[in-house]
């Protein structure tokens, strides 16, 4: 301690608020060393963090989930204040079972924007594939799952044109629709005005 | 969403232990971060346990540094959640040493600061 062989002012509060350690050392100006290994660690003990997160959102005590996995307290607090190499796969497994939670876990090299964005297209199509499945199978559903595909298919425009706006030069992209659908749909997608292309209208079959 | 809120000694201490214990500072800095997420992910107070916090009276909690690495000196970080305002006051760092002082001292500043309702009636 600092003040082991003086006394100590009382402490007053500083008024300064932070939402998160990593902004509270940046307003701090806490030192680089120390805030690069905060980092490290916290990737360290990323998923135990999150496990403690599953059951308290759960609103299960540590006694309660180590009655429902049939541990010891001690046994949960020690999941969730150590490491995460020390979990097991059954260990995650037996949170999400107990809190009826899920929880998606990547290890390894992180994927590129470009890499990340094609694995997702390629699941929203795996997704939309599933629904028009059901779709296909259900005469129920079928108009509830057409209209969210319509729904989708424009917010998922919209995401792209937002996007694209932070683009530089964005004013001269055009982003042109066309569509064939048994029931004539107007599908928008509003953007800044076009420089060299005018005609950006959705195109109804 | 929780905040913290540093306090003057707190400063202190945290650039003492930025020099000389750097790896210590890091890792009650860690299960801070590891607290906010879990009171952030509460739907009750009791929910909010960890074996890296200790409570020690008069609404002060000890935050220590397991999980930080090997070998590290036993260090705590003291803090006073309230609950009204949602904030974490970072109140003092130290060792095992100053532990039962660092106690007294974090329960003087609750007491300064935060005093029980019945005390701020009027006679």
């Amino acid at each position: 301690m600092p003040t082991e062989t003086e006394t100590k002012a009382p402490a007053r509060p500083t008024g300064r608020k932070y939402t998160s350690v990593a902004e509270l050392m940046r307003g701090e100006n806490v030192s680089r060393e120390v805030q690069d290994r905060v980092a490290e660690l916290e990737s360290e003990t990323r998923i135990s963090r999150y496990l403690a997160g599953m059951r308290a959102a759960s609103g299960l005590t540590q006694a309660e989930l180590a009655e429902k996995l049939n541990c010891t307290q001690s046994c949960i607090s020690k999941w969730e204040s150590g490491e995460d190499e020390e979990l097991t796969i059954k260990v995650i497994w037996d949170y999400c079972r107990a809190t009826d939670q899920r929880l998606g876990i990547f290890i390894g090299k992180p994927l590129g924007h470009v890499e990340a964005i094609k694995a997702y297209a390629f699941g929203l199509r795996d997704r939309l594939k599933a629904l028009a499945a059901i779709a296909n199978s259900d005469s129920d559903l079928e108009q509830s799952i057409q209209a969210f595909f319509g729904e989708a298919f424009f917010n998922l425009l919209t995401i792209f044109e937002n996007c694209q706006r932070e683009m530089p030069n964005s004013g001269d992209f055009e982003l042109r629709i066309e569509t064939q659908c048994k029931q004539p749909k107007m599908l928008t997608c509003r953007h800044s005005e076009p420089q060299h292309k005018p005609s950006r209208e959705a195109v109804m079959a | 969403m929780w905040s913290t809120s540093p306090t003057t000694q707190w400063e202190k201490d945290r650039k003492y232990y930025e020099k000389k214990h750097p790896r210590e500072l890091a890792a009650v800095l860690n299960n801070l971060g590891r607290y906010i997420d879990l009171l952030n992910r509460s739907k009750k107070a009791a929910c909010a346990e960890a074996g890296y916090l200790h409570g020690e009276g008069a609404g002060v909690v000890a935050i220590d540094q397991k999980a930080g690495g090997k070998s590290l000196q036993e260090t705590r970080m003291y803090i006073f959640a309230n609950e009204a305002e949602k904030v974490l006051y970072l109140i003092t760092i130290g060792n095992k040493d100053s532990q039962h002082d660092d106690v007294l001292y974090s329960r003087d500043f609750v007491k300064e600061h935060f005093p029980p309702p019945e005390q701020t009636k009027p006679d």
